[in-house]
């Protein structure tokens, strides 16, 4: 397999924007990736575009507007992971020597409030059982059961982010968030509050991927794609909208296998990570993330969040972009968005976010029907 | 005189005998179980399953409520929800809880499993499987 490269990228801040289409978002991302890349449009062999909830042939009506080339345009919808698996799906093809230079684009319009269509049956919907903060907030309160943690750690991961995307302008809320506010906010599925959880919103974010072998003709200030995997759960993810788990079934949950996918394939392991962007559709995923990618010691997490391990000036920072509580979640640019901000900070060019020395990056999206997505970049 | 009833899906639940019980299907060459059940092995792809009713009680593993309707639901808030451990049928299932009071609950109590109302629709009563703490406290 070929060597693949993030040439350049680009993003549409994560927020509310009622005067611009879809396709406004997905255009601004693009031309900064192909502008930052160094290359025109014309150049562009394949493209692969993450979206949710559009309408049919999004890629088309935001791409071709740039020129028709006849080149494949792909649409993908993997959930909070259709951006990672169009990543994925570029970075093979480019492996594979089906093309040189690909497009990568995320973009997403989402509707306040809840996230509708999620898989459930009329069963589930009718009875109330389609919500989904429930199911995060159970999976949630059993790890915290399990492993020491009280509601204050878990308000601290939001404190944290906030923290982290008062320094992010493409986030949607740059503003602290103390302890008390997160704990005391509207209780939406306990012990989720509702500061807990990100919400869904309107972004875009791009990259333009480049075989090795041709990407210094356009330009030195790549980073490389070291591991790139996509996993789907299996029947021990206890993930809507499957109602049962088998308890008999011995089989890691969908972050560990899909971490050992993107681990093995860079030939390196979590203690080679030097930060790592988790998604944290509520703060319980964020840390079973970091837990079950080993980015954490096992049965240490309480400590990690209480020593500020992963601060922005710990040992393993977690979502220095502020994550997605505070850039709020556009499903299906949220990946893309990960990608920015690590090609951003292997680069050097991540501003006053920017972690010393950063080399290695690990990149998580996980979502619905256990669409789980890791890219590891590297210098 | 009750009303009559409206079951929304099939396969899952039974009352027969006055008894609830949750229809599941187990595989019996590697003890996977599937709820509701189906008629293969959902883990090592074998048709060598059998489908089974569990009446026992369960054991809380998880649990939550929600405050906030969510999209379609007919449900009145709040309401409960848990997810609840059967050893013996080497399942967990999600579902109601009939206690929507978290601080009544603690992980490890027994739980029965009941059918109730849970709406009404046109008149008719809508049927559902819940998780009901029985354990001290509940």
């Amino acid at each position: 397999m070929r060597e693949v490269v993030i040439a350049g990228v680009g993003i549409h801040p994560f927020g509310r924007f009622p005067d611009k289409d879809y396709r406004d978002l997905g255009r601004e991302a693009t031309l900064m990736a192909l502008k930052d890349a160094n290359v025109t449009w014309p150049k562009i062999q394949m493209s692969f575009v993450g979206n949710v909830m559009s309408e049919m042939t999004k890629g088309h009506q935001v791409l071709n507007y740039f020129g028709e080339l006849g080149n494949p345009i792909v649409n993908i919808e993997n959930a909070c992971a259709s951006g990672g698996v169009s990543l994925w799906m570029a970075r093979n093809a480019i492996a594979s020597g089906q093309c040189d230079i690909a497009l990568v684009l995320g973009v997403e319009k989402a509707p306040k409030g809840f996230i509708a269509n999620c898989g459930y049956d009329r069963w589930q919907m009718y009875t109330g059982m389609g919500a989904n903060p429930a199911h995060f907030a159970m999976l949630t309160q059993e790890y915290a059961a399990k492993n020491g943690l009280t509601k204050e750690h878990l308000a601290q991961i939001s404190v944290k982010n906030h923290r982290n995307g008062v320094h992010n302008p493409y986030a949607m809320y740059r503003k602290e968030t103390p302890l008390e506010e997160v704990l005391n906010s509207i209780m939406v599925s306990p012990p989720l509050t509702l500061l807990m959880l990100c919400a869904p919103n309107e972004g875009a974010a791009a990259a333009v991927l480049m075989a090795k072998d041709v990407v210094e003709k356009y330009t030195e200030r790549y980073v490389t794609i070291a591991g790139c995997a996509f996993t789907a759960k299996s029947p021990v993810d206890q993930i809507f909208p499957d109602f049962s788990v088998p308890t008999a079934a011995n089989i890691p949950f969908v972050t560990e296998r899909c971490g050992k996918t993107a681990y093995d394939e860079a030939g390196i392991g979590p203690e080679d990570i030097d930060l790592a962007e988790l998604q944290d559709t509520d703060v319980g995923l964020e840390i079973r993330a970091m837990d079950y990618l080993g980015l954490v010691k096992k049965g240490e997490i309480a400590r990690a969040i209480e020593t500020g391990e992963i601060e922005p000036t710990g040992r393993m920072p977690i979502n220095v972009s502020g994550g997605l509580l505070s850039k709020g979640e556009p499903l299906g640019a949220s990946s893309m968005g990960q990608i920015v901000e690590c090609t951003w900070q292997l680069r050097g060019d991540a501003g006053p976010r920017q972690i010393k020395d950063a080399k290695v990056a690990l990149c998580h999206t996980e979502g619905a029907a256990g669409n789980c997505s890791i890219t590891i970049l590297k210098k | 005189m009750s009303n009559e009833i409206l079951i929304l899906k099939d396969n899952l639940f039974t009352t027969e005998g006055g008894k609830a019980g949750l229809l599941i299907s187990t595989c019996k060459d590697c003890n996977a179980s599937v709820f509701p059940p189906k008629p293969f092995c959902c883990v090592c792809g074998g048709e060598n399953v059998e489908d089974a009713t569990i009446y026992g009680m369960g054991k809380l593993r998880a649990f939550t409520n929600v405050y906030h309707p969510s999209p379609e639901s007919r449900m009145p808030v709040p309401y409960g929800m848990a997810v609840v451990e059967f050893p013996e049928h080497y399942i967990r299932i999600t579902g109601l809880c009939t206690e929507h009071d978290v601080s009544k609950l603690s992980v490890g109590m027994d739980c029965k499993i009941v059918v109730e109302k849970v709406y009404e629709e046109d008149g008719k009563d809508v049927l559902m499987y819940k998780f009901q703490p029985v354990g001290e406290g509940a």
